[in-house]
C-alpha cells in the first residue's frame, strides 16, 4: 500500500468526462487570450528574424521552429496560469467547492485544455514551415525537432497551471517566464559563446528546453549530432512532472504516483541519454563528410563548370550557377576560367561546438593551405552550407561572382602566386623591418624578404583590373549590384565626417566588401576602396555602354600595369581626392575619432605588396 | 497642487504605503539582485548590461502591480483624484526602486576597461526608467479596460511582450541593443527618451478621473439647462408611467 | 428642492445600452430604485456618484453639472456612496479603512476625523469590531464598513447600491432606523431588490427596466397599480400570472381576478410585478 495519503476522488470515468468537458470550455478560451495571440505573433516574428536572411534548409531551420515557439510557450505559461488562478482571483473557489467535481478535476481540465494550445502551436509551426516551403527549401525536416516547440508549449503550460495551483497571484506567471528564459539563456550560453570545436563541452546545454546546437557560430547543422528523440522524451517527462505537481495540490492518488514515477523515469532516461557524447563512429562519419566530400557529393556540369553538392543541396546548384553564368556572358571566351569546380564544403573556420573530431578539423585546415584539396585552388570555388535570401543573397552571389571575375582579369588568388619582386622586397624592408625587434630583423629578412619568395597577401589598389573585376561581379545579378550599392552607402570612400560629434574616422584604403571575408581567398587579396567605389560609379551607367568599352579595351584594362587613372580617363570618371588632400581640407573643429591622427594609406599598406 | 491636497499628503503616506501590494515588487527585487550579482561578476560590460536589463524587467513585472488598488470601487467617488492617489503610490515606491537600482548598478557597474568598461550608467538608467514607466503605463492602460480596475494582470505580461518586441525589432530600430559598441546604441537611447515621454503621457492620460466627461461632451452640453420633472415634493397620486413600461405587457 | 436631476441618460458599454434614455429625480427624503437584474440601476447610481460619465443626456447634482471638473469635485465633497461590490484593503482594520477614506474625503484634522470615524462606525453597529482586520470580518460586517464610509461627513446626498444585501434582520431594522433618521433632512437614493425596504423607507420610488424608468411615484402609487388584480383562493388559480401558496394554506394570486374573487389590498411587490408584466413573472417563476 502506498504511504501517501490517498484522497477520495469521483469515479474515474466521470472525472474524465467532466475534465474533458471543462477542457473543451477552457481550451478555446486559452488560445483566444490576448497573451496567447501576442505570443503566437511574436513567435512568428522571431522565426522570421532567425530565418529571413538565409535560403531555407529544412534540416537546419526545423531547429529554429522550437526556438521561436518558446515565446508562444512562455505566453501559454502566463495564459494557463491566469486561467487556472481565475477562480481564486474572482473569489469563485468557494462557489466551486460546493459542487460535486473537485478542484482536482478542474486542474485536470486546465491541463487537458493545453491540448488546444498544443494544437495552436502546431498551426503556428505549420505556418513557419509553409514560409520556408515558398522559397524552394532543401533538406527534410526532422520530426523530433518539430516537436520541441509544441512540447515546450505543453510543458510550460503545465508549469503555469502548477504554479497557479500552489500560488494563485497573477504576478507568478510573468515571473516564472523571466526565470525560465533566464535559465534557458544560462544553459545555452556555452553553445553561443564557446570557442573551439570540442564536441562534448556543450552537452550540458541539452538540459535547456531548446538547444541551438548547429545554428550558431556558422557551424553547419550537419556537423552537430542532436539527440532529438531523447530530448523530446526529456521534455515530455518535464511536462508530465509539472502536471503531476499541479494535480498533487489536491491530494494524491495512485495514478498520480504512477505518473510521477513515469515522468521521473522519462526525465532521467532522456536527460542522461542526451548528455552522452556521440559515439566515436558517428563522429568519424561526420569527419568523413569533410575530408572526403567526393564520396558523398553529386556532381553536375553546366557551361564548362562542374558543380558538386551534398545530395540534400543539389537544388542549390541553380543558385550557385546563376551569378557565374551571367558573368561568363560579359567576359571574352579566352578569359573565362577553365576547369572550374564549384564544390560544396562545410569549412573548418567556424567557432563553435561540433561533433567532428579535432584531428579531422586540423587536417582540413592544413588542406586549406596552397594547392590544398579543399580550398584555394584557382579552379576550385568552395561554397558552404548556407546561401543568402532576399537582400542577403547578393552577399553570397558576390562571393562566387568575384572569385570568377578575379580569375577572368588575372588577379592572383593563391598564396603560391604571391611572388615577391625586387621592388616588393625593398618596399617591405622599408616599411616592415623598422618596427621589428632587432634580433628578428635579420632572420626575417633573410628567410622571407627575398626575390621570388612567396608572400601571404597582396593588393590591387591602383590597378585598373581591380575596378574591372568588381564591376563584372557587381553586374552579375540584381542582388550583387544592390549589395555593392548598399556597401558603398554604408562605407563611403575616404574620410567619414560626423559633423554633429565633430569627429572624423577613416576605414582605410581596402575594399569594404567585408561580408566576403569569411572565405580565406578574399582575405588574401585586397581590391582597394577607391577601386570599389569607381566600380559602383560604373554600375550606375548603362550596362551595355560599359560592357562595350570594356570588351574593346579588355587586354589593356586587365593588364596588371594599367593603373586606375587610365580606366578613369577611358570612362570619363572624376578621380576621388586623395586621403592626404581630404585631411588637409578638414575644418579646424573636426578631430580624428581614433587617436591623435589618422593613418594614411601608406601606413595601412605597410607589409602589403601589390598583386602582380 | 491645492492646499487641501498638501495637507492631506502626510496623513495619506502611511495608509497608502500599507495599501500597496508589495509582494510582487519585493519578490522581483529578491530574485533580480542575486541574478544581477551572479551574471555581472567578471563579465564583459555588454553581459552586465543584459543582466541589469533582465533584473529590471523582473522588477517591472512587480512594479506593474503597484497601481492596483482593491479599494478602488469604494473610493472612486471621493474628492481625491485617481491621479493624486497614483502619484502618491509612485512617490512612495520611487525611493525603493531607486535603492534597488543603486544596488544593482553597484553590483554590475564597476567594469574594468579590459572588460569594455566603464559602464554607461546614464544610458542604462534611462533604459531602466523607461521600462518601469512602460510597466506602469501598461498597467494603467489595462486597468482602464478591466472591469475590476486591476491593471497588473494585463500590465505585467504586456511588459514582457514589449520587451520581446524591443529586442526583435530590425537592428537599426531595436530599442534593446546588445553591445555598447553597436553603431545604433546612441540612436536607441535617443528613442528611449521618446519611450519615456510616451509612457509618461500614457500614464497621466490613463490615470485621469474615470468619472470625467469628454471634452466634446462638455462642449455639446455647455449652456444646457435642466428643469425639474416634478415641481413639488412627491404626493400620492403624482405617479408617472414611462411609455416603455408597456413593453412586454399583454 | 431637487438635489438630483437626470434626463434622457444614455450609457453604452460596447453594444449594450445600460441606460437608454432614463430620467430620474430625487429631492430630500429617500428615493428607492427598483428593477430587475440588469435594469441599469447600478449604472445610474455610478453616474450619480460621479464615478462614471454619461454618453448622452443631462445630469445635475446639487444643481451642478459633473462634467465640469470643479463642479464634480464639489459634488464629491457633498455625497456619500456605497457601491454594490465595495472593495477594501483587507489588511486594514475597519477603523483604519474608514479613516483612510476620511482622509481622501479631505478630513485633514486628525482628532475631528477620528471622532467622525468613530461616530459612523457606531452608527452602523461596528463599534465592537473597529479594531478587527477587514479580512477577519464577515460579509455582512464588510458591507457595514462600506456603509460607514458612505456616512462620513454627513453627506447631503447618500447613494447606496443594495445596502441591505447580506444584512441580518436586526441589522436591516437598524439600517432602516439610521436611514429614516438621515432621510429627514438629507437626500438618499438607494437601489434594492427588497420591496419591503421601499415600502418601509422610501417617500418616492422609481422602477427601471432596460435602462429606462417605467414608473416614478410613491410606494403607495406603485402598489395601487395592482389594485383589483390580487386575490386569495383555496386552489391554485390557473388563469393567474403568478399563484403561490401562503403559510396559511391559501393561494395568493396576481393577474386578472375572476368575478367574485376574494380580493386583497395590493403591496408594493404586487404593484412592481404588475408593472413589469410578463417579464417579471418569468423572473419570479
Amino acid at each position: 500500500m502506498s504511504t501517501l495519503a490517498l484522497t477520495r476522488w469521483p469515479s474515474r470515468s466521470r472525472t474524465r468526462s467532466v475534465a474533458f468537458a471543462l477542457a473543451r470550455r477552457e481550451g478555446p478560451r486559452l488560445i483566444r487570450s490576448p497573451i496567447f495571440i501576442a505570443g503566437a505573433v511574436l513567435s512568428l516574428g522571431l522565426f522570421g528574424l532567425l530565418t529571413w536572411q538565409q535560403a531555407p534548409v529544412l534540416h537546419r531551420d526545423d531547429v529554429s521552429t522550437g526556438g521561436a515557439l518558446l515565446l508562444l510557450a512562455a505566453a501559454t505559461l502566463i495564459a494557463a496560469n491566469l486561467a487556472t488562478s481565475r477562480a481564486a482571483r474572482d473569489g469563485s473557489d468557494e462557489l466551486y467547492s460546493g459542487i460535486v467535481s473537485s478542484a482536482g478535476v478542474r486542474t485536470l481540465g486546465h491541463l487537458l485544455s493545453l491540448l488546444w494550445a498544443v494544437g495552436a502551436s502546431l498551426v503556428v509551426g505549420g505556418i513557419m514551415i509553409v514560409y520556408l516551403l515558398i522559397d524552394s527549401p532543401v533538406g527534410v525536416p526532422r520530426i523530433p525537432e518539430l516537436l520541441v516547440g509544441p512540447l515546450c508549449v505543453l510543458l510550460l503550460g503545465a508549469l503555469g497551471i502548477a504554479l497557479a495551483r500552489w500560488n494563485p497571484h497573477p504576478a507568478v506567471g510573468p515571473f516564472a517566464v523571466v526565470v525560465v528564459l533566464a535559465l534557458e539563456v544560462l544553459l545555452i550560453q556555452p553553445i553561443v559563446r564557446l570557442n573551439g570545436t570540442n564536441g562534448t563541452a556543450a552537452r550540458s546545454t541539452w538540459l535547456a528546453l531548446w538547444t541551438p546546437l548547429g545554428l550558431t557560430n556558422g557551424v553547419p547543422s550537419e556537423l552537430a549530432i542532436r539527440p532529438s528523440w531523447w530530448h523530446a522524451l526529456y521534455l515530455c517527462g518535464l511536462g508530465a512532472l509539472f502536471g503531476v505537481i499541479a494535480l498533487s495540490r489536491h491530494g494524491t492518488r495512485r495514478t498520480q504516483t504512477l505518473a510521477l514515477v513515469g515522468a521521473s523515469a522519462a526525465i532521467l532516461l532522456g536527460g542522461v541519454a542526451q548528455l552522452q557524447a556521440p559515439s566515436a563512429e558517428a563522429r568519424r562519419a561526420l569527419g568523413h563528410l569533410l575530408t572526403d566530400p567526393q564520396d558523398h557529393q553529386v556532381c553536375e556540369e553546366r557551361v564548362g563548370v562542374t558543380y558538386c553538392a551534398y545530395p540534400a543541396y543539389v537544388p542549390w546548384v541553380e543558385r550557385w550557377a546563376t551569378p557565374i553564368e551571367n558573368l561568363f556572358d560579359d567576359v571574352p571566351l579566352s578569359s573565362r576560367p577553365q576547369n572550374l569546380v564549384v564544390r560544396q564544403s562545410f569549412g573548418s573556420y567556424f567557432e563553435g561546438p561540433t561533433d567532428v573530431p579535432h584531428v579531422t578539423l586540423r587536417r582540413i585546415e592544413r588542406q586549406a593551405t596552397p594547392r590544398g584539396a579543399a580550398y584555394g585552388s584557382p579552379t576550385l570555388l568552395p561554397v558552404g552550407a548556407e546561401w543568402g535570401r532576399g537582400k542577403m543573397e547578393g552577399d553570397y552571389e558576390m562571393r562566387s561572382a568575384l572569385f570568377v571575375a578575379m580569375q577572368a582579369v588575372g588577379i592572383p588568388q593563391e598564396w603560391s602566386d604571391f611572388v615577391l619582386t625586387a621592388d616588393d622586397v625593398a618596399y617591405l624592408k622599408r616599411t616592415l623591418l623598422p618596427s621589428m625587434p632587432k634580433a628578428r630583423r635579420e632572420t626575417f629578412a633573410s628567410r622571407r624578404l627575398r626575390v621570388g619568395a612567396h608572400w601571404d597577401s597582396c593588393h590591387t589598389s591602383g590597378q585598373a583590373r581591380s575596378v574591372v573585376a568588381l564591376w563584372l561581379a557587381g553586374q552579375a545579378t540584381a542582388a550583387t549590384e544592390s549589395m555593392m550599392e548598399r556597401v558603398a552607402a554604408e562605407s563611403p570612400y575616404g574620410l567619414l565626417i560626423d559633423e554633429r560629434a565633430g569627429t572624423v574616422a577613416y576605414n582605410g584604403p581596402l575594399s569594404p566588401l567585408y561580408p566576403l571575408n569569411a572565405t580565406p581567398i578574399f582575405e588574401r587579396v585586397n581590391l582597394g576602396s577607391a577601386e570599389f567605389h569607381y566600380a559602383v560609379r560604373l554600375l550606375e551607367r548603362p550596362n551595355d555602354e560599359v560592357k562595350t568599352t570594356l570588351l574593346a579595351h579588355w587586354g589593356e584594362l586587365t593588364d596588371p600595369d594599367t593603373d586606375t587613372s587610365t580606366l578613369l580617363t577611358m570612362f570619363g570618371l572624376e578621380p576621388f581626392p586623395t586621403i592626404e588632400a581630404q585631411l588637409a581640407a578638414l575644418p579646424s573643429n573636426i578631430t580624428p575619432l581614433y587617436g591623435d591622427r589618422i593613418s594614411t594609406p601608406d601606413q595601412y599598406f605597410a607589409g602589403v605588396v601589390p598583386c602582380h | 497642487m491645492s492646499l487641501t491636497r498638501l495637507r492631506q499628503t502626510p496623513s495619506l503616506l502611511l495608509p497608502t504605503f500599507r495599501s500597496i501590494g508589495w509582494g510582487p515588487l519585493a519578490g522581483a527585487a529578491f530574485l533580480a539582485l542575486p541574478y544581477v550579482w551572479d551574471q555581472a561578476s567578471q563579465a564583459p560590460v555588454d553581459k552586465r548590461i543584459m543582466a541589469l536589463r533582465v533584473g529590471t524587467v523582473l522588477v517591472c513585472l512587480g512594479a506593474a502591480f503597484l497601481l492596483d488598488d482593491p479599494a478602488e470601487e469604494s473610493i472612486g467617488h471621493l474628492p481625491t483624484s485617481l491621479q493624486m492617489r497614483r502619484l502618491l503610490r509612485i512617490v512612495i515606491a520611487l525611493p525603493l526602486l531607486a535603492a534597488w537600482w543603486a544596488i544593482a548598478l553597484e553590483l554590475a557597474g564597476d567594469v574594468p576597461v579590459a572588460l569594455g568598461g566603464p559602464m554607461p550608467a546614464g544610458d542604462v538608467t534611462l533604459e531602466a526608467t523607461g521600462l518601469v514607466l512602460v510597466a506602469l503605463a501598461c498597467a494603467s492602460l489595462a486597468s482602464r479596460f478591466s472591469s475590476d480596475r486591476t491593471g497588473g494582470i494585463a500590465g505585467a505580461p504586456s511588459v514582457l511582450v514589449l520587451a520581446a518586441v524591443a529586442m526583435l525589432l530590425p537592428p537599426d530600430k531595436r530599442l534593446i541593443v546588445g553591445a555598447i559598441s553597436d553603431a545604433h546604441w546612441h540612436g536607441a537611447h535617443e528613442a528611449w527618451r521618446w519611450v519615456l515621454v510616451v509612457a509618461g503621457l500614457t500614464l497621466v492620460w490613463t490615470s485621469r478621473d474615470p468619472g470625467r466627461y469628454s471634452l466634446s461632451w462638455r462642449l455639446r452640453r455647455s449652456g444646457a439647462t435642466l428643469r425639474p420633472i416634478l415641481a413639488a415634493p412627491a404626493e400620492p397620486g403624482s405617479a408617472t408611467r414611462g411609455t416603455s413600461g408597456k413593453r412586454g405587457r399583454k | 428642492m431637487t438635489n438630483v436631476l437626470v434626463s434622457g441618460a444614455v450609457k453604452r458599454f460596447g453594444r449594450t445600452r445600460a441606460l437608454d434614455g432614463a430620467s430620474f429625480e430625487a429631492g430630500p427624503g429617500i428615493t428607492g430604485l427598483l428593477g430587475p437584474n440588469g435594469a441599469g440601476k447600478t449604472t445610474l447610481l455610478r453616474v450619480l456618484a460621479t464615478v462614471m460619465s454619461l454618453n448622452e443626456g443631462e445630469i445635475r447634482v446639487f444643481g451642478r453639472d459633473p462634467a465640469g471638473h470643479r463642479d464634480r469635485l464639489e459634488i464629491r465633497r457633498r455625497l456619500g456612496y456605497m457601491p454594490q461590490e465595495p472593495g477594501f484593503h483587507k489588511n486594514f482594520t475597519a477603523f483604519e479603512f474608514v479613516d483612510y477614506v476620511a482622509i481622501l474625503k479631505e478630513m485633514t484634522h486628525r482628532r475631528t476625523r477620528h471622532d467622525e470615524v468613530h461616530r459612523v462606525l457606531v452608527a452602523v453597529g461596528l463599534e465592537g469590531a473597529q479594531s478587527k482586520k477587514i479580512k477577519a470580518l464577515s460579509g455582512g460586517m464588510r458591507r457595514r464598513v462600506a456603509l460607514a464610509q458612505a456616512l462620513l461627513g454627513e453627506p447631503e446626498l447618500l447613494i447606496l447600491d443594495e445596502p441591505t444585501a447580506g444584512l441580518d434582520p436586526e441589522q436591516r431594522l437598524r439600517f432602516r432606523e439610521t436611514m429614516s433618521h438621515l432621510g429627514a433632512d438629507h437626500s438618499i437614493v438607494l437601489s434594492t431588490h427588497q420591496t419591503e425596504d421601499v415600502a418601509a423607507l422610501c417617500s418616492r420610488v422609481v422602477v427601471m427596466n432596460h435602462g429606462r424608468n417605467l414608473f416614478s411615484g410613491t410606494p403607495r402609487d406603485l402598489a395601487e397599480l395592482a389594485r383589483g388584480a390580487v386575490w386569495l383562493s383555496e386552489e391554485r388559480a390557473h388563469g393567474a400570472r403568478l399563484s403561490y401558496r401562503t403559510g396559511e394554506g391559501r393561494y395568493r394570486n396576481i393577474g386578472t381576478a375572476p368575478d367574485g374573487a376574494d380580493q386583497v389590498d395590493p403591496t408594493v411587490e404586487d404593484g412592481y410585478l404588475t408593472l413589469l408584466g410578463d417579464e417579471a413573472f418569468v423572473e419570479a417563476a
